[in-house]
């Protein structure tokens, strides 16, 4: 193709998305269709990883195929592979999208789909993109170091400590928070209880026949997994409608929440073969194959998306959660746009499988746009709902109340129609008792998809069905995020517990394992039930401590990268992640002062600890609910403590960094790079 | 485009799948300890071939010593 054809096409296909941008920006008569979504992301993130990729590794990273990677050099056919770029970046992909971009763009479509889709794609081009893709250079220069080394070694020793605690914290509240999601999808819901419940004996008989009878055999066993599973869903269906097994799988929150957390715990101790490995390998399978079933729904279908562009609730009152636009549509919004999390797998497994330099770009840059498409679907299919349902599902029961008819008043109040009939049919057509104040997103979105797939597939008879297999499919890689997440989790607090006293550290030592799983367990298992028991349902208190924990941990990411670059002498090209790091200081430090010390009891901790004191004090509640009250101060206490302790942390690392830059920019202390030395590659030119 | 295409992009398509999914990890394995022992490995030698089973477990219990899922 000839250079001015391909200037054309470039040209063509930026005026594209710009239009489709615009259109969804400023389209205010017709309903818009997915498809313009579809568009306008595809085209920008075609144009941003075609111009903008290239000029970070060209000129800002200067990534050298020369130069042979980790994965060449100490190459031992187990840690250290070289890989294929386009089997690495389906690795990356899938270590890397989890639930945060269903859930996170589902929560935030209560202000309407323009503030979180322009944030989905302008956020992952320009912050989240950048920041996977240089940690992963940074990473592979360095043998495969991890974030909490290179910060160690590259701004100072605290770096170090501070980004192992600021991992630990984010672990323990993320588990809890996705922990909440699945009680809610699953309360009172036989079919879906049921069916979950299930996935655990596919599972370990998978991990049985990969272990002894076929070994590492992935795609038999995952073959065989799938099959099982989607006869557990529709067997669901049979247990639901018979009263005697419909009672045993209908379990309460609270019960539910325990449940939880005891598989957790026996989870976390139980060989990774039996049960966490094989249930992976099947949430992955089932995760590419759902995106793509969304992505190819939503081209068919082309849903009408039917919540406004802004809602009213862009003035901070919202119902799933309290909070204006700034910060928290920001926060809400994580992973799909920038998710610090994603720094510690670009800086794990994937640097020492990269083969050239040069591939880091699709891996890196590639595979988070491909987990902002997942987001701005995700937000597709949220509100292709009518709001007033949207609402109904999202909001906690001491917002709307429990029934339909009772939520209708304040529903239409807000503006937005709603029928409580509608809502008692699409129960039933969906087959549970209620979908009323299923708060989490899991639900809601379930909706979306069942309601987009029965477009392509079945119609209305078979949406029951879709539905419980998109909840099957959140709640399986919500629990592998729980188990793998504990697991690490405990190794964490056995590498700080080793330094107290040195059996605690040895992974293998069973009392060790027991101690530091209980004490993982104990942490998320503690914010899980101080989620289920709160009156807001728990999301609006503990989503957002998520948004911050994550955002910080990618603030950190971003100092050790901007040091990095300055060291490396890229004075010049330094806003590539500076830019990102200053908004993010900006968005978490807002947040996280609104979150202590906002003075709407909604939004800020101790302005609820106010309210609750207050009534406490009047002598007018019951014993009871007495002691529910003191719970909830301590919690509210409790979560402003670990709100505020994040951000000082983050701070004092910003300021040691600041020190840093400053000394090497005023001349007063040379740039010390520990990058790996140079060694030329010796693989061909095609590899 | 022809018939031949078509099954050369299909059999791509299942490469990359067990590449992907950890399927074809022990044959990458073998052929790579191959490699590795051919250039020698210093003064420790050859490191013994683990069978699929073992390299199986072996796989497993690194990958989930670090953090391998996301959120």
């Amino acid at each position: 193709m000839s250079k001015l054809w391909k200037a054309l096409m470039w040209l063509a296909l930026s005026l594209l998305g710009a239009g489709a941008l615009a259109g969804i920006a400023f389209e205010r008569g017709e309903k818009l269709t997915g498809t313009w979504f579809v568009v306008a992301a595809a085209c920008t993130y075609l144009v941003a990883y075609r111009f903008y990729s290239a000029f970070l590794s060209a000129k800002v990273l200067a990534l050298d195929n020369t130069r042979a990677t980790p994965a060449e050099r100490l190459d031992d056919g187990r840690d250290y592979v070289p890989t294929n770029k386009w089997v690495l970046m389906g690795h990356h992909f899938a270590a890397i999208a989890g639930p945060g971009p269903l859930v996170g763009p589902t929560l935030a479509a209560q202000f309407g789909y323009l503030p979180g889709t322009i944030w989905l794609i302008v956020g992952a081009v320009l912050g989240g993109c950048v920041q996977d893709f240089v940690v992963l250079f940074c990473s592979i220069r360095r043998d495969g170091k991890s974030l909490g080394q290179m910060a160690r070694e590259e701004v100072s020793r605290r770096g170090g400590w501070i980004a192992l605690v600021a991992v630990l914290a984010i672990m323990i509240i993320l588990l809890a928070v996705v922990a909440l999601v699945v009680v809610n999808a699953l309360r009172d819901s036989p079919w879906g209880a049921f069916t979950l419940a299930m996935t655990i004996p596919i599972a370990m008989l998978m991990g049985l026949y990969m272990r002894f009878w076929r070994p590492g055999r992935v795609l038999e066993a995952s073959a065989i997994g799938f099959v099982l599973v989607l006869a557990a869903v529709v067997a669901g269906k049979w247990v639901a409608a018979d009263p005697a097994w419909a009672q045993v799988f209908t379990l309460q929150a609270s019960v539910l929440a325990i449940t939880i957390i005891i598989y957790g715990f026996a989870a976390s101790a139980l060989p990774v073969w039996l049960l966490l490995a094989p249930r992976d390998y099947l949430s992955a399978f089932i995760k590419i194959g759902v995106v793509l079933a969304l992505a190819a729904g939503i081209i068919f279908v082309r849903p009408a998306l039917q919540m406004p562009a802004l809602s009213r609730f862009v003035d901070g009152t919202g119902p799933v959660f309290a909070g204006g636009i700034f910060p928290f549509c920001f926060i809400t919004i994580a992973c799909g746009a920038i998710s610090g999390f994603h720094s510690l797998i670009s800086s794990g497994t994937t640097p020492k499988m990269i083969t050239r330099e040069g591939h880091a770009r699709l891996v890196g840059y590639g595979s988070m746009l491909m987990e902002s498409f997942v987001g701005v679907m995700a937000m597709v299919a949220a509100c292709s709902m009518t709001p007033g349902v949207y609402f109904a599902i999202n909001s906690p029961a001491g917002i709307i109340s429990q029934t339909p008819e009772a939520a209708s008043a304040i529903i239409n109040g807000w503006g937005f129609a709603f029928d409580p009939q509608t809502m008692h049919a699409l129960a039933q057509q969906v087959g549970e008792k209620t979908l009323m104040n299923r708060v989490g997103g899991a639900p809601s979105l379930a909706v979306g998809m069942a309601q987009i797939f029965s477009g392509t597939i079945g119609g209305e008879r078979l949406l029951g069905i879709w539905y419980h297999f998109a909840i099957m499919f959140e709640a399986l890689f919500i629990l592998t995020v729980l188990d793998a997440g504990t697991r690490v989790g405990r190794f964490m607090v056995q590498e700080l517990l080793g330094h107290v006293w040195k059996p605690l550290g040895r992974t293998g030592w069973y009392p060790s394992i027991l101690l530091t799983s209980g004490l993982i367990v104990a942490g998320w298992g503690y914010f899980l039930y101080q989620g289920v028991l709160d009156p807001l349902g728990g999301i609006n208190s503990l989503w957002p401590l998520f948004g911050i924990a994550n955002q910080l941990l990618a603030a950190v990411a971003l100092v050790v990268t901007t040091t990095i670059l300055l060291k490396m002498g890229r004075l010049r090209w330094v806003w590539v992640t500076l830019a990102p790091l200053a908004w993010l200081v900006t968005v978490t430090m807002t947040a996280a002062w609104q979150k202590i010390f906002d003075s709407s009891p909604r939004i800020g901790f101790l302005a609820q600890v106010r309210v609750l004191t207050e009534q406490l004090a009047s002598g007018t509640l019951a014993p009871a609910q007495a002691a529910a009250t003191e719970r909830l101060i301590f919690n509210n206490r409790l979560d402003a403590i670990v709100a505020g302790v994040l951000a000082a942390l983050v701070l004092v690392l910003l300021l040691e960094a600041a020190f840093e830059w400053y000394r090497i920019l005023s001349g007063r202390a040379a740039p010390v790079l520990h990058e790996a030395p140079y060694m030329a590659t010796r693989l061909a030119e095609g590899d | 485009m022809n018939f031949k295409f078509e099954i050369s992009n299909l059999k791509l398509l299942w490469w990359w799948v067990r590449q992907m999914s950890g399927d074809a990890a022990y044959e990458r394995y073998l052929e790579s300890h191959h490699h590795v022992s051919r250039r020698g490995r210093g003064a420790q030698g050859p490191k013994p071939i683990l069978t699929r089973q073992e390299f199986y477990l072996d796989t497993l219990k690194r990958r989930y010593s670090g953090v391998s899922r996301c959120c």
